[in-house]
Order: C-alpha cells, then sequence, then structure tokens
C-alpha cells in the first residue's frame, strides 16, 4: 500500500476513526490489527519474516532476562543471518562469478518490506534487555506491535522500546492538538515528497542513468540535485510517519535534524538518519570500543605508536567498522560499502589529526567561535558529503568515479541540467524546486536557532494554518511531478 | 478584539465556547469546503470536455441494442450505422482510447443499469492487456462523469485504492500541460454543444467525432505512430501480471452478459500487414488465448488478424484470412499502430457487420 496512495489514506484515517471508537484499554490492539493488516496487504507470504523476527526477539528477550545463556548470540545469529541470505546472497554470488570458471545462477529471492528497519528495531530490544536497559515485554501481541508498528515499518524511525512504549500502548485520548500537529506534519512531508523529491528526481533520473550520460559534466547539477532529492525523500516520509503516529498520540524518535547544517562529518552522521546513527553507535561502536581485542589493540597502539595516534587509532578503527556496517546496511552493492567507507574514513582521519588541527587553526589566527568559520565548515561539510553521493547514488563504482572525474574535468562551475526543449516546463522545475527548498530552509534555519517550529504554528490563529494545508494540498496537483507515481527511496531496504 | 478576549467575553455574558474538537471539525470543514471548491474551479479550467463525457451520457439515457466497447482501434474501424445497415439493430460506438478492460467492465456495467443492450462487442487490442491502466485521463475522466451510482463507487474503489491520490483528489493534475487552453475550455462547457452533448464540440480538421460514437479518420491523415513489437507474455514477468489482471475484468465482463442475457462478441479489428508481420508470435499468441477463453466461456471471438476465431458450429464466417473482404494495407491506416482511415473503416465495418448479421 504505497503512501501516496488514496488507499493508504483512507487506510490511516479508518485506523484513527476505529482508534478513537473503542475503549482506551483495547487502542493499542487498534494499531495491531490495522499493522497486521497493512503488511498482509503488501503480500501475505511477507508477514512471516515479520513474525519470525518478532518471535525470535520476543522469546529471546525472555530468556535474556533469566540470564539464559547463548540466547541472545543464538537469535541475533538467526536474525542477521535471515538478512544476510535474503540480502546478500546474490551479491555473494555476483562476485564469485567474477572469478573465470566460476558460474553460480543468481537466486530468486524475496526481500521482505522494511526487514532492515524492523529488524533493528527487535535486535535493538533485545540487546537492551540483555543490557538490562528496558524491561522485557511479556505480552507477545504487545511486542508485536512494537516491531510491526505501521506508520515506521516501511522507512524507519527505528524506535527504542524504552521510549516507544510510553506512547505506544497509552490509548492516547483525543487531543485535538495531535490531530494538528499529525495534519501539519503530514501535509509538510507529502510537500516535501511530492513537489520537491519527485521534481529533483526527474532530473536526477537522467544524469545519472547509465546508458546516458557516462561522459556527462552535469554531475555537480545531479549530486546537488541528488543531496535535495535523498533528503526531502526520505524526510518527507519521516514527517508523514511522524505525523501519522501523531494521530494516535504515539511519538516516535526524530531522524533528522536539519542535517545540511552539520559542521563535520560525525556532526552530519548526528544528523542525518538519526536513528541508524544511534543504532550503530550503542549496539555496535560501544560493544566494540570496549571489547578486550579492541582493548588490547589499544595497548599496543599506546605502546608503540605516538601518543594521539595511540589514542585515535582504535576509536577511528571502529569508527571504520561502523561505517562498513552502514554502508553494508544501504545496500548490497561496492559502490553502497564505499559510500559508507567513506564516511568512516574521514571520521578517522578527522580523530587522528585532531591535534594537527588545531595547530593549523591556531598558527592561521582562525576563531573557531567565529561565524565565518562556523559556515566554513558547513561548506566544507556540504562539499564533503555531496563527493559521498556519487556513490550513494550512482548504479556502480565505475560510474561514481567516471561522473565525478568528468564533473571536474571542465570548467569548474558547469551546472548544465538535461533540457528537452520545453522552456516553461524546465522553468516552473526548477522554480518548483527552489522554491521548496527556500521553503524548506527556512523552517530549518528556525529550528537550528532553536525556534520551536510547530507550537508557534499551533498557537498562531485557525485561519493561518487552513491555509497553509490548503497550500500544501493544492501544490501537490499543481506543483508535483506527474510523470512518476513514485514510491519513497528509503522504502526498498 | 484578541481571540483570548472573545473567549473570556463570551465566558462572562453566559455564551459556552466551542471545545477543541468543535473547533478542530469546523477548521476541518472549512478546509474541506474551500479545497472542494479551489478543485472543481481547476477541474472546470483545465480539463478540456471529452467525447466520453457524450458516450457516457448516450449510454446512461438511450443505451442501444448493440454496444460496442473498446480501444482507439475500434473507435476508428466501427461505423456503427454501417453495423446496423446489416444487423437491423441500433448501435453505438463507446469505444474510447486508453480503455482498459476495467473501463469496458464498469461501462458495460454502468449501461446495464440503464437497461440492457442485446448484444455488447468488445472491440480486443491485445497490447492493452499487457498494462494494468494505471489511472491515465481517461479512466479518471469515464469515473467523473458517470451519474451517482454504486457501480460508480465501485469503480472508483476499484481504480483509485492502489493509485496516486491526487488521481482520485485532484484529477486536474494531469492537464497541467493545457494551460493555454483554459479560455479554449470555458468558451466549450459554456456552448450549446457542450449542453446538449453533441459530439459537433469536438471538431478536427483530420477527424469527425460521430454522433454515433465512430471517429472517422480522414483519408490523408497520418498520425505518424509507429508499431512496436510486444513481448511474450511467457517471457516477461511484469506482462504476465498485467494480462492476469486483464484477464480477470474480462471475464467479469463475461460473467455480466451471462447474467444479463447479453450476447458476447470479441472482435479483433485488423490492422497493417506490416505491423502484423513484425510483431506475429505476440499476435498469435494472445488470439489464440482469447480463442480459448472464448471456447471455454461460450463466446463469439471474431479474429481479423490472425484468423483464431471461435463461432458457433455452422455458422459461415469468413473471418482473418485474405478472403475476407477486410482491409489489411498500409494505405488503408493512418499510422502503423493500426488506426484505419475513414473508407477502410466503412469497408470493414460492412464485412464485419455482415459477420454479424449471420450469428445466431
Amino acid at each position: 500500500m504505497p503512501h501516496i496512495s488514496l488507499g493508504f489514506l483512507l487506510f490511516t484515517a479508518l485506523s484513527a476513526a476505529v482508534f478513537y471508537a473503542v475503549p482506551k484499554r483495547r487502542r493499542w490492539i487498534v494499531l495491531l490489527v490495522f499493522s497486521i493488516a497493512y503488511y498482509l496487504a503488501a503480500g501475505p507470504a511477507l508477514i512471516l519474516f515479520l513474525l519470525f523476527v518478532a518471535a525470535t526477539t520476543f522469546f529471546g528477550a525472555l530468556l535474556a532476562e533469566q540470564k539464559k545463556k547463548g540466547a541472545v548470540p543464538a537469535v541475533l545469529v538467526l536474525n542477521f543471518g535471515l538478512l544476510a541470505i535474503l540480502k546478500y546472497t546474490n551479491f555473494f554470488i555476483s562476485n564469485l562469478n567474477r572469478i573465470p570458471g566460476v558460474s553460480i545462477a543468481e537466486m530468486r529471492l524475496l526481500l521482505p518490506l522494511g526487514i532492515s528497519f524492523y529488524m533493528f528495531q527487535a535486535t535493538g530490544y533485545l540487546l537492551d534487555v540483555h543490557w538490562e536497559r528496558t524491561r522485557a515485554e511479556h505480552g507477545f501481541f504487545r511486542y508485536l506491535l512494537f516491531v510491526s508498528f505501521f506508520p515506521q515499518i516501511l522507512q524507519g524511525p527505528i524506535g527504542r522500546f524504552g521510549r516507544l512504549s510510553e506512547t505506544l500502548y497509552a490509548g492516547a485520548d483525543f487531543d485535538p492538538d495531535n490531530l494538528r500537529r499529525a495534519a501539519l506534519r503530514i501535509a509538510y512531508g507529502y510537500f516535501k515528497k511530492i513537489v520537491i523529491a519527485d521534481n529533483a528526481a526527474v532530473w536526477v533520473n537522467y544524469i545519472f542513468d547509465p546508458s546516458r550520460n557516462t561522459g556527462s559534466r552535469m554531475g555537480i547539477a545531479g549530486v546537488l540535485l541528488y543531496g535535495v532529492q535523498l533528503y526531502m525523500d526520505f524526510s518527507g516520509g519521516i514527517d508523514i510517519a511522524a505525523g501519522i503516529a501523531h494521530l494516535f498520540g504515539v511519538r516516535l524518535d526524530e531522524n533528522f535534524r536539519q542535517p545540511y547544517f552539520a559542521t563535520s562529518i560525525t556532526d552530519f552522521w548526528h544528523r542525518w538518519h538519526i536513528t541508524l546513527g544511534t543504532w550503530m553507535k550503542d549496539y555496535l561502536f560501544y560493544p566494540l570500543s570496549l571489547s578486550g581485542r579492541i582493548g588490547r589493540f589499544g595497548k599496543w597502539c599506546r605502546k608503540h605508536l605516538p601518543k594521539q595516534a595511540g589514542r585515535a587509532l582504535p576509536i577511528a578503527l571502529c569508527n571504520i567498522i561502523v561505517f562498513l556496517a552502514v554502508g553494508v546496511w544501504h545496500g548490497a552493492a561496492w559502490h553502497f560499502i564505499l559510500y559508507g567507507l567513506y564516511s568512516g574514513v574521514i571520521i578517522g582521519i578527522s580523530g587522528l589529526l585532531a591535534p594537527q588541527y588545531r595547530k593549523w587553526k591556531s598558527a592561521l589566527h582562525i576563531d573557531d567561535k567565529s561565524r565565518s568559520w562556523h559556515l566554513f565548515q558547513i561548506f566544507r561539510t556540504f562539499v564533503l558529503i555531496s563527493i559521498s553521493w556519487f556513490l550513494d547514488r550512482s548504479d556502480t563504482v565505475r560510474q561514481a568515479l567516471i561522473l565525478l572525474k568528468n564533473s571536474f574535468a571542465g570548467p569548474f562551475f558547469s551546472l548544465g541540467l538535461p533540457f528537452d526543449g520545453n522552456v516553461l516546463k524546465a522553468a516552473v522545475r526548477f522554480g518548483t524546486v527552489l522554491f521548496g527548498c527556500a521553503l524548506v530552509f527556512g523552517v530549518s534555519l528556525k529550528k537550528e536557532q532553536g525556534v520551536p517550529v510547530m507550537e508557534r504554528l499551533l498557537a498562531k490563529p485557525a485561519a493561518l494554518r487552513i491555509a497553509l494545508l490548503l497550500f500544501f494540498l493544492l501544490s501537490y496537483g499543481l506543483f508535483g511531478d506527474n510523470t512518476a507515481f513514485g514510491g519513497f527511496m528509503y522504502a526498498n531496504f | 478584539m484578541r481571540t483570548s478576549e472573545f473567549s473570556e467575553a463570551a465566558s462572562r455574558s453566559g455564551g459556552k465556547q466551542l471545545s477543541g474538537g468543535k473547533r478542530l471539525l469546523i477548521a476541518a470543514l472549512i478546509l474541506l469546503l474551500l479545497f472542494a471548491c479551489a478543485t472543481r474551479l481547476l477541474s472546470f479550467l483545465l480539463v478540456p470536455p471529452q467525447y466520453t463525457r457524450v458516450k457516457v451520457h448516450v449510454l446512461e439515457n438511450d443505451p442501444p441494442e448493440d454496444l460496442i466497447l473498446g480501444t482507439s482501434h475500434g473507435i476508428a474501424a466501427i461505423d456503427p450505422d454501417r453495423l446496423a445497415a446489416s444487423t437491423g439493430r441500433t448501435t453505438y460506438n463507446a469505444a474510447a482510447g486508453g480503455e482498459y478492460p476495467i473501463d469496458i467492465y464498469y461501462l458495460a456495467k454502468d449501461t446495464v443499469s440503464s437497461g440492457a443492450p442485446r448484444r455488447l462487442i468488445v472491440e480486443y487490442d491485445p497490447t492493452y492487456w499487457l498494462y494494468t491502466g494505471g489511472m491515465n485521463n481517461t479512466e479518471l475522466y469515464l469515473i467523473r462523469v458517470m451519474r451517482p451510482s454504486l457501480t460508480k463507487a465501485e469503480y472508483f474503489l476499484s481504480s483509485c485504492l492502489a493509485s496516486d491520490f491526487r488521481n482520485a483528489l485532484e484529477p486536474w493534475y494531469l492537464n497541467l500541460s493545457g494551460l493555454r487552453s483554459i479560455p479554449e475550455n470555458v468558451r466549450r462547457k459554456q456552448s450549446d454543444a457542450y449542453r446538449n452533448y453533441s459530439m459537433a464540440l469536438f471538431e478536427d480538421p483530420l477527424q469527425t467525432v460521430m454522433e454515433n460514437g465512430f471517429i472517422a479518420i480522414d483519408d490523408s491523415a497520418q498520425n505518424g505512430r509507429d508499431s512496436e513489437t510486444h513481448v511474450l507474455i511467457s517471457e516477461d514477468g511484469a506482462a504476465s501480471k498485467a494480462y492476469e489482471t486483464s484477464r480477470r475484468w474480462f471475464l467479469r465482463t463475461v460473467d455480466l452478459c451471462r447474467k444479463n442475457g447479453i450476447g458476447l462478441v470479441v472482435v479483433e479489428t485488423p490492422i497493417p500487414s506490416s505491423t502484423l508481420a513484425g510483431d506475429r508470435a505476440f499476435f498469435e499468441d494472445m488470439n489464440a488465448r482469447m480463442r480459448k477463453m472464448a471456447e471455454e466461456n461460450g463466446f463469439v471471438f471474431l479474429d481479423y488478424v490472425t484468423g483464431q476465431n471461435a463461432v458457433p458450429d455452422g455458422t459461415d464466417i469468413v473471418c482473418g484470412t485474405d478472403g475476407d473482404g477486410a482491409p489489411r494495407d498500409d494505405g488503408g491506416f493512418s499510422d502503423a499502430e493500426g488506426h484505419m482511415r475513414v473508407s477502410a473503416a466503412r469497408r470493414f465495418s460492412d464485412v464485419f457487420g455482415k459477420a454479424l448479421s449471420r450469428l445466431p
């Protein structure tokens, strides 16, 4: 049931109506029924995977609570093994087939909807119970709701049981404020997706089409537009998910915090896909960095290397491993792996060179509290992230490198865009993307300055909110791209 | 007076304040009303009148004895007056470009509620069965111009649920490229021809839309559409899935006819011989499937392309061979896809009409 379909809107409206019609203590059951129905609509067979993940992690957590040894590793192996088989088998096969004489047929495997998201959410819960950060849920169906909650199952955010359960099972009372919040956030999310992301996608798809643009010098424009498309698409989808959750009084974790205002790659990953980043930090980085092996490596480094390197190298290694995992999570392809490693290596090197950077800044008399330095950091980070988008968006590493090379082969600013001769159409599309970005930038700037934008909007007269919603509703038809019925990009994970 | 002062004043005077829920409901209703008005205005300005509006009006008010449904090939190839001359029945051509099996089913069902025709003639273009339609302009327009009924509601839900919500809520968005046509749209919608459901509204130098639903493409018209080579559905998963969906909708039409005592004739109109030569395997495969369905379900299939007919035993019909009198030379068509020019269409309609008159 695509989120842009009429069926999904009616489904959501119906679920909200039924939710508030039943007694408070039964409302979580309504959410569960609708979540299962949503997943069944995608294909009845796929629910088996969801139930498998839910059942194994549920019982695993109960056993972990009783301190049964081996339960947690076994469940993790089962679940990540399943994910590895479904998502990465053909990747291994295709790489093995590069060996002369090897020819293995690729398998036709089903990738269940949202598996990368709900599996991480479920295993996170298992580890939280194991490490006594949260209590185990003893009701299987209540736990199943946590895993399958329909607004977030397609593309996150990846929730934490401790926080999500506070509102998920509460059976919120009807609060008009929740509905106002929901309407505004959902409408804003669709605006980002339909009006901005889908329009940018028309050019991005053209520029990155491997059959068309090997020699293209539109790479800079393409990667800038991809950065717009990706952010608007993904954050728009999260806004819709969070807005729908608000309908039921459920609070989801935020997944974006004005990422293009980041001052470093590390800061970027604290603002972009936040819940994936914190999952990796809590369940991979910390256990890894505190592990015996890394501890021993750290001791060796401190003994044999200069002081800074001795301290920073183990952390750098952990970061590289974590970002390798981030890349692998994004997809079974070398360009995704390099995409992850790219950030990991930069963060690692930054840590190693931190004292050197301080020396350079001192020598150049740079005041790192100054506004100009802050703006420079934002610009620098933006450029570094944009380079990573070549790897993320391209179909292969080769295509990414060719496009990157060609982007800088000619005059530095070659911001050409594909043009089919229709001036008005191109101008409208360009103006739409520009206006949309300006609007979102304005909202983001206010949020970055600490202004509670939603609360300010809710305090304004109703007429303003009605006008804003009417603008959004009409903008989908007037300015949205109508050449594709585009699903969300992260819904394929 | 500020909102808070108003509330205090209302409270002091003993007036009741609206609860948060009621205020929200009022705001939502205002928003919906404004949106509905804006959408209605944009539809009026942007969506040009279409001949399908006239056709639906005829089906709902004066259904014929022989009803023709189908695609743009059918509109251009079948002149109802020529059929009527052979069969003696009132005949109407309600085919339309972009009319998929789902649309054919609901148009037939809508007509049945006004008075079941004696016979339904479905023009079959197998290339349409490779796609599921995807809410094109024709379908959206058909749904909008149908009178309110359970059939219309069912049609809406069947078509719109899985598609982009803009199709249902903002159908004018597909017409944004026609901004320059706004003055012409307004003029046409205010004309007598529009109010009287007349095809005179659709003047075109190279084709005439007749009141009987037939589009007479001028013998000099050249549309420039090329032919395509199509995949066999056994070799393409997406096409196979689309075929199954189309088949399901078509079989619903077969059931509808059976339940209402309507005779069913499926006809595949001729295509240019050069087009067939380049895509023979596809047409033979698809027509074999249609013939099998016809034999299993007891309806007539007249295949003027590859001759795989299904007719009652003893019926003397020559169809699908060089001697059947149907035009197949490239000069009889305005494009390689197979839209007949008027002279060829009338010749074909005479041939087809005679075949129909031989059916029991």
